[in-house]
């Protein structure tokens, strides 16, 4: 009895279907395995609606407005960033500079002005630093 | 001191199997351990219909392409959906008796499908789930089936099998891997399940037992076996066969290996290892193979630039790993079942050693741990490019064996008919499996 | 120029406790010697290294908490038998 050697068995047939797939098929991203999730539509995502702005008094200038900035807190031995844009909103829709006060920040933590962001080397000790303010800009007389 | 308490547990010593298959609950508290989330309605939906698509609403099996279509024992990969889960898996358990039904009254001789696999060398015959299936269910007639199954697969091999000599192939002579692994792995994996089911009936069955002790000698003696790099090469008319010959070449020292048929053999291996009948010495040795295996899948087994395992891999003459995203140029498609195939056995590797870079290291450029390939093999979506992925990494996409292969209407699971044979293992104690020294 | 002062907040470096996932029941099959590590379970947002110490709780016959490679092995000779209230406690090292 003769017998042939058995073909590479997944890929040959992925490949044999890939030759018979139609455009449509192909356009779905493959041939044997497409998650069952694909056969429904899938789900629009959830929009959240954010609060409402309320708006301005024509021709007069809105200051920026903070919420409360939480303990911004670092895990030591760990490099890593945290941005405090978000917590800062300007009714106007002006564009903000951000500049910190004097405090003396801890050892490797410093302020990223242009990204809005404090930066930890993952070296400096354990430390903390209090009574830091930042101060939002508009611009705008 | 900064200190944190965990919460109380208990220790026990009971009289268990040395493994038990990790439940669904296994696999959520490891998910959870890694840091993973995930939405359980859609990552392990309630399944208790068996009916998918619209050819098999009854989930009735015939005529399978048992050769073409099977990449897995289906009845073992159904029965444990169904064991591992304490709800929403009736459609589980149909899935499980329609395969059932399939090998008991229609998987004989004669069969167009049973005689082309038997033509490939009965590369595709199962029998431990069906066996299982029999002792969950005391279902005669499956054992029954399983029985005769092994007893047609002891009756080919002792007459040559693929040598047809007439007589057993010689250990040390026969090169077992000639035309892959699956074919022999799976002989094996059925011989163990049915020689340790007989034993534990009281009525032994001789041939089961002596295929078992054969397949086990005749893999451990295999010429094919490479101690320098611990994995088993195909043969040169394979390679040929794979397309690899040329640009790879034999003559000078090239190697090929099929990656998921080397998750096949780890299962048959780790069975043997597991049975409480196959000899110590015998033992010993598979121990061996397995941690070599596993040593080289961790340093070898994934591509370093798609950090994915192609379909086919191995060693160049000059020592140098490839995989077949290297070879052929341009890349044309990745398939991350590949990678999910190597991961039950470097689980081995860990459960045999306690060397945890098998199991959970940071991975790095020849580290590639198994839940590292976990990671990237199940959220793999075999696609055109290498990016596309199902999660992210700390996203849990979807729970092992619970998603469809559309393109044969649902009757198989996807990612290449199962990815829970290949991966079960790191569930164990919800992500800390246990350790054999 | 319209400026807006924060109020003022604290920036910190600071030292996390270790802290853990749930431990399952340890579980050995009797007359199989073997070991289950307890490492995974236990995690330092620092990345400290962690030492891990047992309460008092009596261990079934057998089975040995292993303080330096931080896992329970079971000798494979004790009987069927359990025991509850084990506690595991993490150390950074840290004040």
């Amino acid at each position: 009895m003769t017998h042939t050697a058995p073909a590479r068995d997944a890929e040959r047939r992925a490949f044999l279907r890939l030759l018979a797939a139609t455009t449509a098929a192909l356009a779905m991203g493959g041939c044997t395995k497409q998650p069952v999730g694909l056969d429904q539509a899938p789900t629009p995502p959830v929009v959240t609606t954010p609060p409402p702005i309320i708006p301005p008094t024509p021709g007069v200038n809105a200051p920026p407005v903070w919420q409360v900035v939480p303990t911004i807190t670092f895990a030591q031995g760990v490099a890593s960033s945290i941005g405090i844009g978000g917590y800062v909103s300007d009714a106007n829709g002006d564009s903000l500079t951000i500049a910190m006060n004097a405090a003396v920040l801890p050892a490797g933590v410093t302020y990223d002005a242009p990204n809005k962001r404090f930066v930890y080397d993952g070296v400096g000790a354990i430390a903390s630093t209090s009574g830091v303010v930042l101060i939002a800009n508009d611009g705008k007389g | 001191m900064a200190t944190g308490t965990s919460n109380p547990f208990n220790v026990g010593i009971s009289n268990t199997p040395t493994f038990s298959m990790p439940s669904v609950q296994d696999e959520r508290a490891t998910y959870t351990l890694w840091g993973w989330t995930w939405n359980e309605a859609t990552a392990n939906p309630v399944y208790d219909s068996a009916a998918r698509g619209p050819s098999n609403p009854n989930y009735i099996i015939a005529n399978p392409d048992i050769h073409g279509d099977t990449e897995c024992d289906d009845v073992w990969a159904y029965l444990q959906a169904y064991l591992r889960r304490t709800s929403g898996r009736e459609g589980y358990r149909l899935r499980a008796k329609g395969w059932r039904d399939y090998y008991v009254n229609n998987f004989n001789p004669g069969a167009p499908e049973y005689n082309n696999d038997a033509s490939f060398l009965y590369d595709h015959f199962y029998g431990w789930g069906l066996q299982q299936y029999a002792t969950q269910f005391s279902d005669a007639a499956a054992g029954a089936k399983a029985l005769t199954i092994s007893t047609a697969l002891h009756d080919w091999w002792a007459a040559g099998g693929r040598s047809q000599s007439g007589n057993w192939p010689v250990a040390g002579v026969f090169d077992i891997a000639h035309y892959g692994h699956r074919g022999p792995s799976r002989n094996l994996h059925t011989a163990v399940a049915i020689a340790d089911a007989t034993i534990a009936s009281g009525t032994p069955d001789a041939k089961a037992i002596e295929l078992r002790d054969r397949l086990i000698d005749l893999w451990l003696q295999s010429p094919d076996w490479d101690d320098v790099h611990g994995m088993y090469w195909v043969s040169q008319e394979q390679m040929v066969g794979y397309g690899l010959i040329p640009p790879l070449s034999y003559a000078a020292g090239d190697r090929a290996v099929s990656s998921f048929h080397i998750g096949q053999l780890a299962e048959a291996f780790f069975a043997a290892w597991l049975s409480p009948t196959v000899t110590a010495g015998r033992k010993t040795a598979i121990r061996s193979k397995i941690v070599a295996m596993a040593n080289y899948m961790l340093h070898n087994g994934l591509d370093p630039t798609y950090r994915y395992c192609a379909s086919e891999l191995g060693i160049r003459g000059s020592g140098a790993p490839w995989w077949v995203y290297s070879l052929t140029a341009p890349v044309t498609f990745w398939d991350g079942v590949y990678t999910t195939s190597i991961v039950n056995l470097l689980v081995m590797g860990y459960k045999l050693t306690g060397d945890r870079n098998f199991l959970d290291a940071t991975p790095g450029n020849n580290l590639y741990p198994a839940k590292y390939c976990f990671n990237r093999g199940t959220k793999s979506i075999y696609s055109f490019t290498d990016t596309t992925r199902e999660a992210p990494d700390n996203v849990a996409g979807h729970f092992v064996d619970t998603q469809f292969d559309s393109s044969t209407e649902d009757v198989y699971l996807a990612h290449n008919k199962s990815e829970l044979q290949y991966t079960y293992l790191i569930f164990e104690n919800g992500g800390s499996p246990t350790v054999f020294p | 120029m319209a400026q807006t002062p924060s109020v003022a907040f604290t920036v910190t470096v600071a030292n996390f406790p270790p802290t853990w996932q749930t431990v399952p029941t340890i579980a050995f099959a009797q007359g199989v010697a073997s070991s289950v590590s307890v490492a995974a379970y236990a995690t330092d947002t620092n990345g400290d290294p962690l030492a891990i110490t047992k309460n008092a709780a009596a261990l079934p016959p057998g089975v040995t908490y292993d303080a330096a490679n931080k896992r329970f092995v079971y000798d494979g000779v004790g009987a069927v038998g359990g025991t509850s209230g084990h506690v595991l406690t993490a150390d950074d090292g840290r004040p």
